[in-house]
């Protein structure tokens, strides 16, 4: 095994009941890798990444995160005294290592910003509320929204929603962060906004997987980029691959987006 | 239209004491009925929305069959029927409590489904994918977001709860209608008492909604 691996998709099928999603799908991701799926919409790419935190439930592969399997073959932590540190998979162990940024945000709209931010701290790492909000604080900080820490997210923009999002992944301090077509439900004119945040997360050494139909992005940020259609990988490489492509469905879709 | 009949409200003013007792009870097992309503709901819902068919299943034909029963036979059948055949005596006012809590942890059920389900699925998975357990995820996101919704419908069910309790009269709970059925058998003034008990509940319901409304506005959504 490669010893600066993070994440290893190995084997991996998924099934929306007849409908066979991902067929035996293998990817790696690095230490420090800004993986970019790019796709036509239903390719899957959502998919594969709700797999990687286990927010959809693959029926075979494995799912390795920092060496252990989380796979559906991987013997589960199903009881709360069963220790999570041990052999068996826990899907909240993975979860607080791995970050997610959605499509549609989904900030918590009874909370504010900060206590958004705040939330999972406070309920699962053993820190005070003061100490909590210290760090929430730094972390907007770093999206350029400390100002709006006691604003609630009705009253922001949709690209501070999707940085308020961000950081509220970024809070727990994550070993990889997942995107999910972040910035497919912004106005054109926020985008921007949101991309150079994951920029600069980039920039900062953040291993990142993001699914995304902004090529640009791809271009500049992407180093490791993975091409999906009809449930499987047609084709990975470096940023060339948007250049000279070689499959043929690559090539067709490459041309339709640009 | 009869010109002859006066209302003389001095007999109402001579029993206030009694009505005031009624209304006490009247609030007492409403009170009481609505909070047993209410955790007891909360389980039908979630079992109701369960992927495991027995709890499932077992929570629809809950919220079938008591819904259903009108209330008046429920109580009866409560109080006088279930000494007779399974043996088990409960004074009036545990039977009448249960029926009505029964009957509206139905209705209340419904409405948590309604409101917990009209919560988007992308709350519970951002919950989820900041590591917050299933409990977690349901008490700091959704349930709060649901409450919201559910309010106004609730608020309706205290309402009905309140003047659905004036039944559990029958099995000689004296809430206010019994009381008020007593004053006028002792003074013939059947008008004035039903009227002042009629203007009870309005004053009551007015003042639930009212409450209702300020829990409202003070939810942040």
């Amino acid at each position: 095994m490669d010893e600066k691996e993070i994440l290893c998709v190995a084997n991996l099928n998924k099934y929306f009941g007849d409908h066979h999603v991902l067929k035996n799908i293998n990817l790696r991701v690095r230490l420090g890798e800004h993986v970019v799926i790019l796709g036509p919409s239903g390719s899957g790419k959502s998919t594969l990444l709700r797999c990687m935190n286990l927010l959809e439930e693959p029926q075979s592969g494995s799912l390795i995160f920092l060496g252990k399997d989380y796979g559906p073959q991987a013997p589960k932590r199903l009881w709360p005294w069963q220790s999570s540190s041990g052999d068996l998979a826990d899907s909240r162990y993975l979860r607080t290592h791995i970050g997610m940024v959605f499509q549609q945000f989904n900030l918590f709209p009874h909370l504010n910003v900060l206590d958004n931010v705040t939330l999972a701290l406070r309920r699962n790492k053993k820190i005070t509320r003061p100490e909590a909000e210290e760090k929430a604080i730094k972390q907007l900080t770093s999206v350029g929204l400390a100002n709006k820490a006691k604003a609630y997210p009705s009253q922001l923009s949709g690209g501070q929603q999707q940085r308020v999002a961000i950081a509220r992944a970024l809070v727990m301090g994550p070993r990889l962060m997942l995107f999910d077509e972040p910035t497919s439900a912004l106005d054109p004119e926020l985008v921007g906004e949101v991309l150079a945040v994951m920029k600069d997360l980039a920039l900062g050494g953040m291993t990142m997987v993001v699914v995304t139909h902004e090529m640009g992005f791809a271009r500049e940020v992407g180093d490791h980029l993975v091409f999906m259609d009809e449930g499987v990988i047609v084709e990975e490489g470096g940023p060339d691959i948007l250049v000279n492509p070689n499959n043929d469905r690559t090539k067709l879709f490459i041309k339709a987006i640009l | 239209m009869k010109k002859d009949f006066e209302f003389h409200w001095d007999f109402v003013f001579d029993r206030w004491e009694l009505l005031a007792k009624g209304l006490g009870m009247t609030l007492w097992v409403s009170f009481l009925g609505m909070i047993v309503a209410l955790v007891l709901g909360l389980l039908i819902a979630l079992m109701r929305m369960s992927k495991f068919k027995p709890f499932n299943l077992f929570a629809q034909l809950y919220i079938n069959i008591f819904r259903a029963i009108p209330l008046f036979v429920f109580i009866i059948w409560m109080y006088y029927g279930l000494p007779i055949v399974l043996g088990i005596d409960f004074d009036p006012i545990t039977a009448g409590v249960l029926c009505l809590a029964l009957q509206y942890a139905g209705w209340l059920a419904e409405i948590y489904r309604a409101g917990i389900g009209a919560i988007n699925k992308g709350q519970r998975e951002a919950a989820l994918s900041l590591g917050l357990t299933r409990f977690q995820t349901f008490a700091d996101v959704i349930f709060p977001q649901a409450f919201r919704i559910m309010l106004p419908p609730m608020g309706n069910n205290f309402v009905g709860m309140l003047k659905d309790s004036s039944l559990v009269g029958i099995i000689g709970v004296f809430e206010l209608v019994r009381q008020a059925q007593l004053a006028v058998s002792q003074t013939f003034r059947p008008f004035e008492f039903y009227t002042a008990i009629a203007i009870i509940y309005i004053l009551l319901t007015q003042l639930l909604s009212q409450g209702v409304s300020l829990l409202e506005r003070r939810q942040h959504v």
